[in-house]
């Protein structure tokens, strides 16, 4: 059996074994072990294994996912989400969907400072869900708009997914951070639009809130300028080189470890944030490690090195291929979870878009793949079947059928594809950022 | 505070199901990933103060360049090689609660509505594969920390010896795979019990 026969095969059977429950990172492990042994020996096996463990779980750059997590998780103890959620509501709560669309300001706002979606999803769900239930907010709009609205954990930076892809195709993070921000704020207003136009077709979903004092708006205003200082601390201080992606983290978690002892955090607090991120971290840790032994099973089979040439040299148009390459992810990320997608394939699809003119020098180029690749994985985390924002919404909203959750996030699926229609379009918009700063 | 009570309520079937835990061994396992996991933690946040401490020193050596006091300020030494083999460490010592409270992702998608026996028998397998796989990552890094004790191998500034970053890998790791024995037993018996005893 020839060695890429043998990597397909083992491709195939892994994500089979996915379908089948194992767990993702646990699936991948095995495969890259099973292609391994049989490619190589079980001394190579377990020599490779010696250092690849030890390393996986030390590399420096991977060190930033567990303190962007403990900085989340801070944050939301310090009361952070409340406070950006009330600001967000006297601003805008009065309008027809107002709380929706506070709900994503909110969302937004609580990005900055979190790097994960899920993580985004659940804190603001906590506090904007009973909120927009109380005030008559249908179902659908209520869990749709949480769903959509914790992608922008990941979309506007720090996002840990950008973390990974930075790792694989060799880039420099705080770029990526940079380059983020702008689509970040596109998604946001999307998805504001995206509410808008929904309650004016129905307004049944969304009654009229009353509309807060100038006073409750410059007190609620006031108490977010912490969440705006950590943001420009962490990411303009790792693009400006004032400290490396890790110190970065390091101060940001730290501002929020404060913030939240100010707030009145003691032990079990402390021990609340300890223990979601300690699941998280292991959790992604673990994929990392999967993938990374699968990965270097693969590259020694060769698949990827001739799926990418087969790829960059098929003749067709760059922009087909690229069109190409987007759909898979939204079809795949129908299915799957957006980091083992993006640990799996960035090293088959990144080489290739490399070898592909699109008019921009690489570096520009890798950027502006990247957060295309961010904002079409992001996808896959509202789209139904397998949606894990939706999955966790829905979980907290007991009285709304998870039918009615698909429904509700369609618009918000709609904004996405039109945005990422409008970036492939035009570079120079997520290039934008990082050119009014050079 | 208010805050304070909705986030403890995100974890509260987390806490749950650490007491549901009825036999002793259960709550043993479940004791220990719990501490570790608290480990890694206080770990983390140790890092993170000594990052910004270190932040802090680098800014303040120029300044104490100029004023001779303030020589004593300085970056911390070796921060870097404290940083990767602790944050090796608490990465690791996350590894037996995620195990325990069945952390990891899977693709929920054909066995949603499935009955609570079919459920534990796939858990169980999960739970099964993953001591096979835990136990040769422990096998390995035992081999990988015996090389390193071999050479006596150590960090270049601080003159840590390296095996102590295998060793506390390897550690927890072992601690996961012992729990996720359990876990593949308590599955494997709730597979096979009688309707309705679950």
């Amino acid at each position: 059996m020839s060695a890429s026969i043998l990597g397909l095969t083992l491709f195939a059977a892994m994500l089979v074994a996915m379908f089948l429950r194992v767990p993702i990172g646990l699936a991948m492990f095995i495969a890259g072990a099973t292609g391994t042994l049989l490619l190589r020996s079980w001394s190579a096996l377990v020599g490779s294994l010696k250092s690849v463990v030890y390393d996986v779980y030390a590399t420096d750059s991977l060190a930033v996912i567990p303190i962007f997590l403990l900085m989340g998780n801070f944050a939301a103890q310090a009361g952070m989400s409340q406070a950006l959620y009330r600001m967000a509501q006297t601003l805008l709560g009065h309008r027809r969907g107002g709380l929706a669309i506070a709900t994503i300001g909110a969302c937004a706002g609580f990005g900055a400072i979190c790097g994960s979606s899920v993580a985004t999803a659940a804190t603001m769900g906590q506090v904007a869900l009973p909120e927009m239930r109380r005030a008559g907010y249908a179902g659908s709009l209520s869990t749709g708009t949480l769903a959509a609205g914790g992608t922008l954990g990941i979309l506007i930076p720090p996002s840990i997914v950008l973390v990974i892809y930075a790792i694989l195709a060799e880039q420099n993070i705080a770029k990526l951070f940079i380059a983020a921000f702008i689509p970040g704020v596109l998604a946001a207003l999307g998805y504001m639009a995206a509410i808008t136009i929904t309650v004016r077709r129905d307004p049944g979903l969304a009654p009229i809130t009353p509309r807060a004092s100038r006073t409750e708006i410059l007190a609620a205003t006031g108490a977010v300028w912490p969440v705006l200082l950590i943001f420009m601390l962490v990411i303009g201080g790792m693009y400006a080189g004032l400290f490396t992606p890790t110190e970065g983290a390091a101060v940001g978690a730290f501002g929020t470890l404060l913030l939240a002892l100010g707030a009145g955090m003691r032990i079990t607090g402390f021990l609340v944030c300890v223990r979601q991120t300690a699941i998280a971290t292991a959790m992604i840790f673990f994929i990392v490690l999967g993938a990374q032994l699968f990965n270097t099973f693969m590259a020694f089979t060769q698949v990827p090195q001739l799926v990418a040439n087969a790829i960059a040299g098929s003749g067709l148009n760059p922009w087909l291929i690229l069109t190409l390459i987007l759909l898979a992810y939204l079809v795949l990320g129908c299915l799957m979870d957006s980091l083992s997608m993006i640990l799996l394939t960035i090293p088959i699809f990144f080489p290739a878009i490399m070898k592909l003119d699109f008019g921009l020098a690489p570096e520009p180029a890798a950027i502006w793949f990247g957060i295309l690749v961010l904002i079409v994985v992001e996808v896959g985390l509202i789209t139904p079947p397998v949606g894990m924002n939706l999955f966790v919404i829905n979980a907290m909203a007991h009285d709304v059928p998870m039918l009615q959750t698909y429904r509700g996030v369609l618009p918000f699926v709609v904004t996405d594809i039109i945005r990422t229609i409008v970036l492939v379009a035009f570079p120079g918009i997520t290039l934008l950022a990082l050119r009014l700063l050079e | 505070m208010k805050n304070r009570e909705l986030a403890n309520g995100m974890t509260e079937s987390a806490q749950h199901r650490i007491r549901a835990q009825s036999d002793p061994l259960g709550r043993l396992f479940a004791w220990l990933a719990d501490a570790a996991a608290i480990a890694g933690g206080v770990i983390l946040t140790c890092m993170i103060v000594m990052t910004v401490a270190s932040i802090v020193g680098r800014a303040l050596a120029g300044l104490g360049n100029a004023i001779a006091v303030m020589r004593v300020f300085g970056p911390v030494p070796g921060d870097f090689e404290i940083m990767s083999m602790a944050g090796a460490v608490a990465v690791a010592a996350f590894m037996p609660l995620c195990q325990q409270q069945a952390g990891h992702v899977v693709v929920d998608l054909l066995f949603r509505d499935a009955g609570p026996r079919a459920r534990a028998a796939i858990s169980c397998i999960g739970h099964a594969l993953f001591v096979a796989v835990g136990a040769l990552i422990v096998r390995s890094v035992y081999g990988g920390m015996a090389d390193k004790l071999a050479y006596g191998e150590t960090t270049m500034l601080l003159r840590l010896p390296a095996w102590w970053g295998y060793a506390g890998v390897m550690g927890f790791f072992a601690l996961a795979v012992l729990i996720a024995l359990y876990l593949a037993a308590c599955d494997l018996r709730r597979a096979f019990a009688a309707t309705g005893s679950r």
